[in-house]
Parts: structure tokens; sequence; C-alpha cells
């Protein structure tokens, strides 16, 4: 084969390899058509008369301006800026496409920190907060009442000694009433005896007539204090007996409350509960999502690799068709020394050399200088 | 005040990323498309760290890091390079232009966060 024709083909072959890794299939079949043809095509004409090869010189020579070689020219001038066209289309359309989807993915991955923003986070769980204090909280309510409840019963039960009190009064009153009688009557006996006394014992039945008077004050007082007695326990027995039917209303409503708070707290709990589940399930999703599409992103970065490995085929491309154009067979190792040293990742330096080249995982270390 | 970091990269769809990245770590972030655009970017700013490509058209990342350094508000602004150049050689010339750290793509968001933290300025 002649040598023009194997750098054509080496370039073809690259050509196919990076189209058919980053663009759509049919494309770098198209190229490695193109090479199969052209390689038929070489092997039907005949083989150069010089038996020297020509595979490696210093300086790029002149070839023979015969028409062949003219027909050659033509193809490759007509063919190279069509594939390079194709070549920067190809690493256009990649570029637009990844952009977009970047760009979606950065939306959907906003949406998803946002909704994640808006449900309860360490900081913020003030509602479910509450309603636990309120567990807590709304029980002791209850127990304070309880309590008052018991200061107003040890009240009642006061107020119910101070009618026995009352009544040991009337006891008293009873007793004053009595003691005036008896006053009255020894007053009575002691005039008939200064009536029999005569002219001498009238000084003594002045007294006796006083101490007669002083019974009846007596005896009327101590009425008065039974009445007044009988006033107050009646009173007294009246507050009692409106108190216990009030204390049996209040303990009524408190058992009421009792249940309807329990009952309530009871649902809040429950509610909580199930809401607590409900949100560490979204929050989990949520994250699960935001990691997939962050891998996604991390995925997303190959355009870049796949980018500059086209941009290096490219420009390559070029330098051929310029170097075809000129008429010049330049030397093979220094022209895959200098594409050599366009290599900007560790997979073409792998794919140079002959290798599998091996498509790189997201690096998780850093150069620290 | 959110902390703002410029991201100098030719790739629209990679400074998204690296965008987005930043973002979600509560960052503010500048673009630029190339070491050129990166300078003009600049202008005065205050930024409190610089993320860049190495290979960009008109002005490499090499070259934008040497450029920048010589602006003395920026001469002790931490720069860290993201690129798919992983050789030696450009490591050494970017540590002797002034970069503090070297990533190579692609990248895990995590690592790229974690290198920021260290380095950005308070």
């Amino acid at each position: 084969m002649h040598f023009s024709s194997r750098l054509l083909l080496s370039a073809l072959a690259m050509t196919a390899l990076s189209l058919w890794i980053a663009a759509p299939w049919w494309q770098g079949l198209l190229v490695a058509i193109a090479a199969i043809a052209m390689l038929t095509w070489n092997s039907a004409q005949p083989a150069p008369t010089d038996p020297s090869p020509p595979a490696v010189t210093v300086e790029p020579v002149a070839l023979a301006q015969d028409d062949r070689h003219a027909r050659l020219s033509g193809l490759i001038g007509g063919i190279f800026p069509v594939w390079t066209r194709h070549m920067e289309l190809v690493r256009s359309e990649t570029e637009t496409a990844i952009t977009n989807l970047a760009d979606r993915f950065s939306v959907m991955l906003g949406s998803l920190r946002s909704a994640a923003n808006l449900l309860p986070g360490s900081s913020d769980r003030l509602v479910l907060e509450h309603l636990r204090e309120s567990l807590v909280n709304l029980p002791n309510a209850l127990k304070s009442l309880d309590e008052s409840k018991a200061s107003r019963e040890l009240f009642l039960s006061q107020i119910e000694s101070l009618g026995t009190s009352m009544g040991e009064l009337h006891s008293l009153a009873e007793g004053v009433k009595k003691l005036a009688a008896q006053t009255n009557l020894l007053a009575l006996n002691a005039a008939i005896e200064a009536a029999r006394c005569g002219e001498a014992g009238r000084g003594f039945a002045v007294v006796a007539g006083e101490v007669r008077e002083l019974s009846k004050l007596s005896a009327q007082t101590g009425a008065e204090i039974r009445e007044k007695v009988d006033g107050i326990v009646g009173a007294v027995g009246n507050a009692v007996k409106t108190a216990g039917e009030l204390s049996h209303k209040e303990q009524t409503l408190l058992g009421q409350a009792e249940r309807t708070v329990s009952g309530t707290l009871e649902e809040f709990e429950r509610r909580a509960q199930e809401a607590e589940l409900r949100i560490a399930g979204l929050r989990n999703s949520g994250a699960e999502v935001a990691q997939a599409i962050e891998q996604v992103l991390v995925d997303l970065q190959f355009q870049d690799r796949v980018s500059q490995i086209l941009s290096n085929v490219e420009t390559d491309t070029r330098r051929f068709a310029t170097a075809i154009d000129q008429d010049e067979v330049p030397d093979a190792s220094a022209w895959l020394t200098r594409l050599e040293a366009g290599y900007t990742t560790c997979e073409q330096e792998q794919a140079h050399a002959g290798g599998a080249a091996a498509v790189p995982g997201a690096s998780s270390s850093v150069t620290f200088f | 005040m959110p902390k703002t970091i410029l991201v100098v990269d030719d790739s629209t769809s990679f400074r998204q990323v690296v965008a987005m990245s930043l973002q979600g770590a509560g960052y503010e972030v500048v673009e630029a498309c190339d070491g050129r655009d990166a300078l003009a970017k600049l202008d005065g700013r205050k930024f409190h760290l610089i993320v860049s490509d190495v290979n960009m058209p008109n002005l490499d990342g090499i070259g934008f890091v040497k450029a920048a350094k010589e602006i003395p508000a920026y001469k002790f602004t931490p720069v860290v390079m993201l690129t798919t150049v992983s050789g030696d050689d450009k490591k050494a010339e970017g540590k002797a232009a002034g970069v503090r750290a070297w990533v190579v793509k692609p990248f895990q968001p995590p690592v790229l966060l974690d290198a920021v933290s260290k380095l950005v300025l308070p």
C-alpha cells in the first residue's frame, strides 16, 4: 500500500473510533465504510515500483504529479473538510445536548434542594416539638386542676368544721338563757325575803329588783345570740351544700376533660408519628434522587473529555489535509510525536500506545501544593 | 454573605456541573468561558477562590493564573485547577504559577468541595 494511503487510513481509523464513541453509531459506521473503500481502492492499484520503503523520512518530500495522485489529492481535498465539519458537528451537537441535560438536571436538583428545605429539618421541627410538649404539658395542667380540686375540698371541710363551732355557740346561748332564768328566780326569792324583813329589808329589795332587771337583759341577749348563730349556721350549711354540688359537677367536668384531652393527645401522637414517617420517607427519597442526579452530573462530564479527544483528532485531520494539499508526505514518527504532544487525557495516551483505553472513573483525591 | 468563586472552563455543561456543586454548598458562582474572559471578570471584584480548567482557547488556565497573580488584589486568591490533564509536568507548571490544588476530571462533587473548603479565603 502506498505510504500516503496508509497515513490516510490511520486518520480514517482514528476518526471512525472517535465518532463511534461520541456520535450516533451511523456516523462512525460511515467513516469506517469509507476507510474500507479506501483500502479496497488502494489494493486494486499497482504496487509502487520503488522497492525502498518510504515510510520514515526526515524531511517532507514532494510526490510525483501523476493522475492517480491528482485524483487522490482531489478526493482528500474534498472529503477531509467534510469529515472535519462532521466532527465539529458531532462535537457541537454533543455539547448542546449535554448542556441542555445538565441545565435540566440543575433545575431538578435545585427543586429537590428547595423541597428538602421545606421539610422540617434538624433546626425547625417546631410543630412536632410543640405537639410533643403538649403531650407532656396538658396532662400536667389536668393534674394541676386535680390538685386545685383537692384544695377546695379541704376548704369545704374547714367550713363544715366551722358549722360545728356554730353549733357549740348555739349551746352556749342556750346556757345564757337558762342562767338568766335562774338569776331571775333567785332575785324574786330575794325580794320576797326583803319584804318579810320590813323596813330593814327595803335596801335589799332595791338590789333584788336590779338583779331581776339584769337577768331579763341577759335572757334577751342570749335569745339574740341564739337567733344570730342560727342564721349563721343556716348560711354556712347552705354554702357547704352548694359547694358540695359544685364540687360534684366539677368532678364530672374534670373527668370529661381528662378523657377528651387524653383522646386528643393520643390522636396527636398517632398523627405526629405518621407525619414523621412520611417526612422521613420524603427526605430519604429526595436525598436518593439528589444523589442520583449528582452522579448523573459526574457521568455527564464525559462530554468534556470526548470534546477534547475529538478536538485533537479534528486538529490533526486539518493538519493532515493541509500537508496533503501542499503535496507533502510528513515523517510518520515526527507526526505522531506532535499528535501525542496535544493529548490531554490519559486514555488518549493509552489509545495512542495501542492498548485498550480505560474509561476513567471520577477522581477521588486532590493534589495539594 | 455567601463567598464568591470564579469558575473558568470552556465547556458550558462542565461549568454548569461545577456551578451546581458549589451553589449547593452555599457558594456564589461567577462563570468565565476562558482565561481571557476570566481576567475580564476579575475586574477588581472580590473572589474567595478560583476554579479553572487548563486547556482553553484564547488564554489557557496556566496563563490565566500567571496573569491573575500579577494583579495585587488576586495575588493570594487560592486557585484550584480542575482539568483532564494529569501529567506531573503540567502539575509542576501549575504549582510554579501559584496553583494550590489540582483535581482531575471527571470529579466527584464532594472531592472538589473538600478542596474548596480547605482553601477558600475567609
